[in-house]
């Protein structure tokens, strides 16, 4: 799939999530980017350390909610209030707006997670705009330098226990870090001098392959913009107002079309459905 | 390379701005005749209570003694109301009057409308004021004011207290009234009790000196005291009709769930 029609998606999802309080909608933003993202995920990718992250995320930030926030009608339990910050009323209303929270970063995540598990890195750089193509590209590689000095930090630690030298103290750490510093100081030299030899910034960025926009494409990214368009455009007349579980909880209000806006977002999925292979 | 890059391109577009405030107009009402001009406590404080639609609540509140916190007017006024503490800065309202209906744990957000709480001092004109509504003292002459600000522009006052108690002594009866026809309070004080009246039930804390002094007697709903906010709405969710959106809604998420299924189902497949 394109890169920008998907980022185009991603997009859209993220306005949809991030403008809106009601968990009805969050829930439908996750259930369609869960099946973009298996419709369109790379051959043997694997979804399973991508869900499992985000549900300790958004377990985590119900949790948090729950313990903290002492606001609500409905007390479960009520904690001694010599207990520091946490101790007072634990209410139904914290644990739904909790729940609602935890739902909003699940939607987030899941909106933004196709340009990684289902673009190439290439892609996505190929697909910034030309104004920012070279920021774009030097990013990359100043970032992609990180596991690399992580895979340097545990080789010199691995040559120096070969020589029997174990780190017992600070004071023995740069034994370590002098050498990593050298070693990552000799790689950036050796990538510029790569790149350089490549013709990194003489002129403008071939490419072996364009991507080209397909018809498929045009539609998903149409399709996306036009509902988080509506979405929001409904949120800020007020036809889809604010929600929140307080000071006592309350059934969430629902109205059709921006239940409609929500489902079309798995419009990348129904174009493209033969596209994925794949464990889970 | 491209799980980095991915986290980059996540960054940017998590930073996409989203506009969702809608700011409702607001209405004035005129002043209107003194409501407890028979007031019988020793000291007097006005109460002026602006909702978003422009219906004003004014109120006459007495008490015995030398001050009353704004908290107790407030309680004392009988009409319902949720706080939420503030630390050292003292208690913010968010609720009065069952207006907003619902919000958020942090009582109000950078965009939403707001209840804000003005003072004025002996009969002068509304000021801000400096402490959250738990924390400020009125005297005899004083008067508390709320207007729920839609938070665009600075917030303006709400509407003159003048006229609402009595320049000399009193009533024992104070009054609510709105001067809007499209507003009722919910709960009203109805009763009158002598100075050495029980306090009303304080909700969430325990009872000062200035609240003994008041002079409402408790609305019926008041919130126990074990409640952790001062808010007396309805224990029960809000009945939520069937409606168009949440059959939709329930379609729409059964399809979607479906589909899911059918995909994995078919990932699994051997090619």
């Amino acid at each position: 799939m394109n890169a920008r029609a998907l980022a185009v998606w991603s997009a859209s999802a993220l306005t949809i999530t991030l403008s809106t309080d009601n968990p009805v909608y969050r829930g439908l933003v996750v259930i369609a980017g869960l099946n973009v993202l298996v419709a369109l995920r790379r051959p043997g990718t694997r979804l399973r350390p991508t869900l499992l992250a985000l549900c300790v995320a958004a377990l985590s930030a119900t949790a948090l909610t729950l313990l903290l926030s002492h606001t609500g009608a409905h007390a479960l339990v009520t904690l001694p209030g010599s207990i520091p910050i946490v101790g007072g009323g634990i209410t139904l209303e914290a644990l739904v707006f909790g729940a609602t929270t935890g739902l909003g970063i699940a939607a987030a995540v899941v909106a933004a997670a196709p340009l990684s598990l289902a673009l190439e890195g290439h892609q996505l750089v190929d697909a910034l705009p030309r104004a920012l193509s070279r920021t774009g590209a030097a990013i990359a590689t100043a970032v992609n330098l990180i596991p690399a000095v992580s895979r340097s930090a545990h080789e010199i630690r691995d040559a120096q226990r070969m020589r029997g030298w174990r780190a017992a103290h600070v004071s023995d750490w740069p034994e370590i870090a002098v050498p990593i510093v050298l070693t990552a100081m000799e790689s950036s030299v050796s990538l510029a001098e790569a790149m350089e030899a490549r013709g990194y910034g003489v002129g403008r960025r071939t490419h072996f392959r364009s991507a080209r926009w397909q018809m498929t494409d045009v539609v998903t990214a149409v399709l996306a913009v036009a509902a988080a368009s509506t979405f929001v455009a409904l949120r800020i007349t007020g036809l889809s107002g604010a929600w929140y579980p307080f000071p006592s909880l309350t059934v969430p209000p629902l109205d059709p079309l921006p239940v409609v806006c929500c489902v079309a977002l798995i419009a990348p999925a129904l174009l493209r459905p033969h596209a994925a292979l794949g464990g889970f | 390379v491209r799980a980095h890059v991915a986290r980059v391109a996540l960054l940017a577009l998590a930073s996409l701005p989203v506009a969702t405030v809608a700011a409702g107009a607001v209405t004035r009402h005129a002043p209107f005749l003194p409501v407890c001009a028979s007031a019988a406590w020793t000291h007097h404080v006005a109460l002026v209570i602006e909702h978003g639609n422009g219906a004003v609540i004014r109120l006459c509140i007495g008490f015995d003694s030398v001050s009353i916190s704004g908290e107790d007017v407030l309680r004392a006024s009988g009409l319902e109301f949720a706080t939420a503490n503030f630390g050292s800065l003292g208690d913010a309202v968010c609720q009065i009057d069952s207006e907003p209906s619902t919000y958020p744990p942090s009582c109000f957000s950078s965009s939403s409308p707001y209840w804000v709480l003005f003072v004025s001092r002996g009969g002068s004109g509304w000021g801000a004021a400096d402490h959250g509504v738990s924390n400020e003292q009125f005297s005899d002459g004083d008067a508390q004011g709320f207007r729920y600000d839609p938070q665009s522009g600075s917030p303006s006052p709400p509407v003159s207290a003048a006229g609402t108690c009595p320049v000399t002594a009193a009533t024992n009866a104070p009054a609510p009234s709105s001067t809007g026809a499209v507003h009722t309070p919910t709960a009203h004080p109805s009763t009158t009790q002598p100075s050495s009246a029980t306090p009303p039930a304080v909700a969430g804390g325990t009872a000062t000196a200035s609240a003994q002094a008041a002079v409402v007697s408790p609305a019926s709903t008041e919130t126990p005291p074990d409640r952790p906010v001062h808010s007396v709405a309805s224990a029960l969710p809000a009945s939520g009709a069937v409606n168009a959106g949440l059959i939709v809604a329930i379609a729409a998420a059964v399809a979607l769930l479906g589909l899911l299924a059918v995909q994995l189902i078919r990932s699994r497949r051997p090619a």
